[in-house]
């Protein structure tokens, strides 16, 4: 599934924060209570809650309620969605330099062979 | 948004000396010699007027797929065989995005190539789609994207 503009445009400002994306990593091994990460942050209960809301609405976290605990854990799917596009650079540039060091040193043993 | 940002880094070790290495990265008749991917692809044409504020223009050939891929940019800053910084461009995109090349000489015959890319936005990844570019995708798993 591709995700639509209106997605894409949340998920990018949702990662494009510091602290949202350490919630993010955060999470991405155990599920969390929101004061668990406010207290992590040392940032308030509402200042944390707006970053969670934001992380939420981009589909990049789910909050579920167990008792009177609320729990975060990152929505992995969404997050490796969003950020396919930029494997499209990492094998683009992975290629590349392979190429520049099989042509660099190739190239280095043909000058060296003239000199000599 | 606040300033932190969505960025690509890579590094790769090769076996020559820096001005070797930079040289490959800045004389058009090298570049044309290995700045294709795979190994159909070939490039067609290059230009570069190495000079802060000059152009380059890379364009490459698929000739299984019948098509062209023109990237170009402006030089932004150029430290003889330390550093490359470029904005980046495909024809048919919308989004300049940058690209630092950075050369470090782990010893007279060996550097360290390290290139981060960045200026990523939503528009660009819209283009990539477009562009059928992403045909082996499906499976990602793991990244090694840095994000800061």
């Amino acid at each position: 599934m591709n995700l639509t503009d209106r997605q894409l445009d949340r998920v990018f400002h949702a990662l494009a924060d510091t602290t949202r994306r350490q919630i993010l990593e955060q999470v991405q091994t155990r599920e969390l209570t929101v004061s668990e990460i406010a207290e992590a942050h040392q940032m308030s209960f509402p200042a944390i809650t707006k970053h969670l809301g934001v992380l939420e609405e981009a589909g990049l976290l789910k909050r579920k309620k167990m008792g009177r605990k609320r729990l975060c854990r990152v929505e992995r799917a969404r997050l490796t969605e969003a950020l396919n596009w930029l494997k499209v650079y990492q094998d683009y540039w992975t290629d590349q330099l392979d190429n520049l060091k099989t042509f660099v040193e190739t190239h280095q043993r043909v000058e060296r062979k003239k000199h000599e | 948004m606040n300033s932190s940002e969505i960025k690509l880094v890579l590094q790769k070790e090769i076996n020559a000396p820096v001005e070797t290495v930079f040289d490959a990265w800045t004389k058009p008749e090298l570049i044309r010699q290995w700045f294709a991917p795979g190994s159909v692809m070939r490039v067609e044409n290059a230009e570069v007027d190495k000079q802060v504020g000059g152009n380059y223009l890379i364009h490459m050939h698929d000739p299984e797929e019948k098509s062209d891929h023109i990237v170009s940019g402006t030089y932004e800053e150029i430290v003889e065989n330390e550093k490359l910084v470029f904005n980046w461009k495909w024809k048919d995109g919308v989004d300049r995005t940058q690209v630092t090349v950075e050369f470090s000489a782990v010893d007279s015959d060996k550097t360290t190539v390290t290139l981060t890319h960045k200026g990523f936005s939503q528009q660009e990844f819209a283009d990539k789609h477009n562009q059928g570019w992403n045909g082996c995708l499906a499976n990602l798993e793991k990244f090694s994207i840095e994000l800061a």
